[in-house]
C-alpha cells in the first residue's frame, strides 16, 4: 500500500512540474524568428 | 538559426511571396519546411544545412518581400539579413532570387535592389513549366546574358533544375556576379551622396520613406531638381528591368490566362462566390464529421480493451489502477480517439490552401471585412485560425498596419480550432445525432464553426470603432494561380498536424489528465462508490463551489468542473469528462454516459439545449495557453489580457442565451 502511494505521489507531481514547466516555457519569447516583434524590428 | 562555420558558406533565399521559396528551401536542405499556394506562409525564419559541388553551405530562407523598401515586418527583416544588421545571422555569401517565372518584370524589381546592395545574385527562375504552358517562359541562357548573373529555371515542386542551381551558386561564389545596374540620373546620385559612405546604402536610405532629417533634406533637392523622390525608383528601377527584358519574354497565351479567370468570375462573385464559399465549409465540416465515424469506432474499442487488459492487471493496487485507467487511458485516450477528424479537416485545409482558393477567400470577404474596418488579408489568418490560432497569430506579421494587424490577432481566436472539434462532435454525438438525425448532426457542426466567424465581424468593429479607430486600408492581394494540390504536401501537412495533436495528448494533455484524476481521486479515497469519491473530491468540492456562476447556462458541476480544467488547454473538457464518467464504468462509451447522466432530482444533466451551451461556451472561450501566450508575444500581456477577459465573457453569455433560448423552446 505504501509503495503504491509513493509511486502514485511521484507520478502526480511528476505531472505538475511537467505541466508548471511547459507553461513557463510557453510564455517565454521565441528564439530565431526574423520579424519577432520583441526586438528591434517592432 | 544554426552557426555558420569557417568552412561553410551562407546563401539567401528571397524573393516575392508564393513564388516557392521555401519549396526550393526544402528541396536544397531536405527540411519539411510548410508550403503553401498563397502569399505569407514563412513567417518563421528557417534555416539548414546543404552541400553545393564543393562547399558546404547554410541555407536560409527569408520571408517574401516585393521590394526592399520596409513598408511592413517581413520586408524590413529582409533589408535587415541582406545588410547584415541581422544580430545573430552573418551577411550572406549569396542570395538566390527566386523569381516566378510567368511574371518576370515585377519579380526582377527586387532582384535589381538585391544585387545592388552589392551581394552575388543567383536568379532561379522558378514555375519554369507553368511559365512554359503560358508561352511567356524565357530563354534562361539569353536571359542570363542580357541580366549579368546565372540564370537557372527550375520547377522546385518537382526538383528540376537543382544540379545546375549548386552549380551556378558555386561559381557565384568563386567569380561574383552583379546585374546589370539601373542607371541611375546624376540627380539622384549628387542627393543620395551625402546619406551614407556606401552608394548602395545611400540609395536605399534616399528611396526608403524614412523621416530622418538628412532623409528629408536630400527628398527636397531631389524635388527641387523634377524628380518625384516617392515614384524616382519605380519609375527608373521598371524603365530598366523593360529594357533589359525587350523581346526575351513571350505574350502570355490568352486562353490559358482566360481559364482562370472564367474560374474566379464564380469563385469571387458577390453572390456565387458567396454561395460556393457557404457550401463548401457545410460540405467540409459535414463530411469531418461522417468520414471519421467509423475510424473513431475502431480507436474507442482499442482503448476500451487497453483499459480492460491494464485493468485487469491491476486489480491488487486500486489506487494505481484507478490512475491509469481512469486517469490516463480515459483522458488521453479520450483525446486521441478524435484523431481522424483532425487528419481529415487537415486534409481539407491542405487541400484548400494548395489549390489557391484561400486569396480568392480573402478578397471575397473582403467586402464583408471593409464594413468593420479590416480588410481581405486578415482574412488569410483567420482562415490558418480553424486549423490553430498559435500560427495564424504569427502569420498576421504579413498585416502592414499595426492596427489592422493587431485587430486581426484579437479576433484570430474566434474561429473554432481543430482543438475544439473534439468537443463538438462527442456533443453533437450524444445529444444532436439521435435525436434530430444524421443531416442536423453535420449541419451542427458546419454551424458551430460558421459561428465564429460570424461573432468575429461585429466584434471587429466594435475593437475598431471604439478601441483602435482604425482607417481602412486599400486592399491588395496577388491571386496565385490555381494549382492541382500535390498529395506530397497533404500527406505532410496531415502527417505533421497528426503527430503534433499525438504529441500534445501525450504529454500536455497526459500530464492535466493525472492532475484531474487525483483532484477527483482525493481526499475521499474511501467513500463508498466511485460516484460519492469525486463528488467529495478536491475538484468536486471547488466545482459545486463555482457551479452557480454556470448555473444560468445549464451547466451541472461536472461541467463546470470540466470548462475550469480546460483552461489551460481546451481538448482537456474530453479528457475531464472522460475521467468524471469513467470511475468504475469502463464499458459504457462516453457519449452514452454523457446522455444517461441525471441531476440529484433525476432530470437528465444534459439536454440538447444544454449541449448547445457547452459548445457555444467553448466556441468563444479562450482555453488555450499556447495561444494567450502568441497574443502576448506579439502584442503584449495588456492585449493578452483584454482577448482573455472579452473572449470569456463572450463564452459565458453566448452559453447563457444559448441555454436559455434552447430551455424555453423544449430544448
Amino acid at each position: 500500500m505504501t509503495g503504491e502511494i509513493v509511486v502514485v505521489v511521484l507520478v502526480v507531481v511528476a505531472a505538475a512540474a511537467y505541466l508548471a514547466g511547459f507553461l513557463w516555457k510557453s510564455s517565454r519569447p521565441a528564439k530565431g524568428c526574423p520579424s519577432c516583434p520583441t526586438d528591434k524590428h517592432r | 538559426m544554426p552557426a555558420v562555420t569557417s568552412d561553410e558558406v551562407l546563401i539567401a533565399i528571397a524573393g516575392n511571396p508564393n513564388t516557392g521559396k521555401s519549396t526550393l528551401f526544402n528541396r536544397l536542405t531536405g527540411a519539411r519546411a510548410r508550403v503553401g499556394n498563397y502569399p505569407g506562409v514563412t513567417v518563421e525564419r528557417k534555416a539548414g544545412p546543404t552541400t553545393l559541388v564543393t562547399r558546404r553551405a547554410v541555407v536560409v530562407d527569408l520571408p517574401g518581400a516585393y521590394s526592399l523598401t520596409a513598408a511592413g515586418a517581413d520586408e524590413g527583416v529582409v533589408l535587415d539579413v541582406l545588410t547584415g544588421r541581422m544580430a545573430d545571422t552573418p551577411r550572406p555569401d549569396v542570395v538566390v532570387c527566386v523569381i516566378d517565372a510567368t511574371n518576370l518584370r515585377r519579380n526582377l524589381f527586387l532582384a535589381s535592389q538585391i544585387s545592388e546592395l552589392g551581394i552575388p545574385v543567383v536568379l532561379a527562375l522558378n514555375m519554369a513549366d507553368a511559365a512554359e504552358r503560358m508561352g511567356v517562359a524565357p530563354d534562361a541562357a539569353k536571359l542570363a546574358a542580357r541580366l549579368g548573373v546565372p540564370v537557372v529555371a527550375t520547377v522546385a515542386t518537382e526538383g528540376r533544375g537543382l544540379d545546375e542551381l549548386r552549380r551556378a551558386i558555386e561559381s557565384a561564389l568563386d567569380s561574383p556576379p552583379r546585374l546589370t545596374p539601373v542607371p541611375w540620373p546624376d540627380a539622384v546620385r549628387d542627393a543620395a551622396r551625402p546619406l551614407d559612405a556606401d552608394p548602395a546604402q545611400a540609395l536605399r536610405r534616399l528611396f526608403d520613406a524614412d523621416s530622418e532629417n538628412g532623409v528629408a533634406v536630400a527628398r527636397e533637392k531631389l524635388r527641387a531638381e523634377g524628380y518625384n523622390p516617392v515614384a524616382v525608383e519605380a519609375l527608373h528601377r521598371y524603365r530598366h528591368i523593360d529594357a533589359l527584358l525587350a523581346g526575351l519574354v513571350g505574350k502570355p497565351d490568352a486562353a490559358k490566362v482566360a481559364e482562370g479567370y472564367r474560374i474566379d468570375l464564380v469563385l469571387t462573385h458577390r453572390v456565387w462566390g458567396m454561395v460556393f464559399f457557404a457550401a463548401m465549409m457545410f460540405a467540409v465540416f459535414s463530411s469531418i464529421y461522417w468520414l471519421a465515424q467509423p475510424l473513431v469506432g475502431a480507436l474507442e474499442s482499442v482503448f476500451a480493451a487497453l483499459g480492460a487488459w491494464l485493468g485487469a492487471h491491476l486489480g491488487s493496487t486500486p489506487m494505481l489502477r484507478s490512475l491509469v485507467v481512469d486517469g490516463v487511458v480515459s483522458g488521453v485516450g479520450g483525446v486521441v480517439m478524435f484523431l481522424p477528424q483532425i487528419l481529415i479537416l487537415f486534409f481539407f485545409i491542405a487541400v484548400l490552401e494548395d489549390s489557391g482558393y484561400m486569396s480568392r477567400a480573402a478578397f471575397l470577404m473582403d467586402r464583408v471585412f471593409s464594413w468593420c474596418g479590416l480588410n481581405g488579408k486578415s482574412f488569410v489568418p483567420m482562415l490558418s485560425s480553424f486549423a490553430c490560432s498559435v500560427p495564424a497569430i504569427m502569420s498576421t506579421r504579413t498585416i502592414e498596419d499595426p492596427k489592422a494587424r493587431l485587430s486581426t490577432i484579437l479576433i484570430s481566436p474566434l474561429m473554432s480550432c481543430s482543438a475544439r472539434l473534439p468537443l463538438y462532435v462527442l456533443m453533437i454525438g450524444a445529444f444532436i445525432e439521435p435525436r434530430f438525425g444524421a443531416a442536423w448532426a453535420g449541419f451542427a457542426l458546419f454551424a458551430m464553426h460558421v459561428l465564429g466567424l460570424l461573432a468575429a465581424i461585429p466584434i471587429a468593429w466594435a475593437i475598431n470603432a471604439f478601441l483602435l479607430r482604425l482607417r481602412p486600408v486599400p486592399f491588395l492581394l496577388e491571386m496565385p494561380p490555381y494549382r492541382r494540390p500535390r498529395l506530397r504536401d497533404v500527406a505532410l501537412r496531415m502527417y505533421r498536424s497528426g503527430r503534433e495533436f499525438i504529441v500534445r495528448a501525450g504529454t500536455v494533455i497526459f500530464a492535466i489528465s493525472i492532475l484531474v484524476w487525483a483532484l477527483t481521486y482525493f481526499p475521499a479515497v474511501d467513500a463508498p462508490t466511485p460516484a460519492q469519491r469525486i463528488e467529495s473530491s478536491y475538484l468536486g468540492r471547488a466545482g459545486k463551489a463555482v457551479q452557480p456562476i454556470f448555473e444560468p447556462a445549464g451547466f451541472d458541476w461536472k461541467m463546470t468542473v470540466g470548462a475550469l480544467a480546460s483552461f489551460p488547454a481546451r481538448e482537456v473538457i474530453v479528457s475531464t469528462l472522460g475521467i468524471m464518467y469513467s470511475a468504475g464504468d469502463e464499458d459504457t462509451e462516453l457519449q452514452q454516459r454523457l446522455a444517461d447522466a441525471r441531476l440529484p432530482d433525476g432530470r437528465a444533466a444534459y439536454t440538447p439545449a444544454v449541449a448547445c451551451a457547452v459548445m457555444v461556451f467553448f466556441a468563444f472561450c479562450l482555453q488555450c495557453g499556447s495561444t494567450v501566450a502568441m497574443i502576448a508575444r506579439e502584442s503584449g500581456w495588456r492585449w493578452a489580457g483584454f482577448t482573455f477577459a472579452y473572449m470569456t465573457v463572450l463564452a459565458w453569455g453566448g452559453a447563457v442565451v444559448t441555454y436559455q433560448v434552447g430551455a424555453a423552446l423544449g430544448g
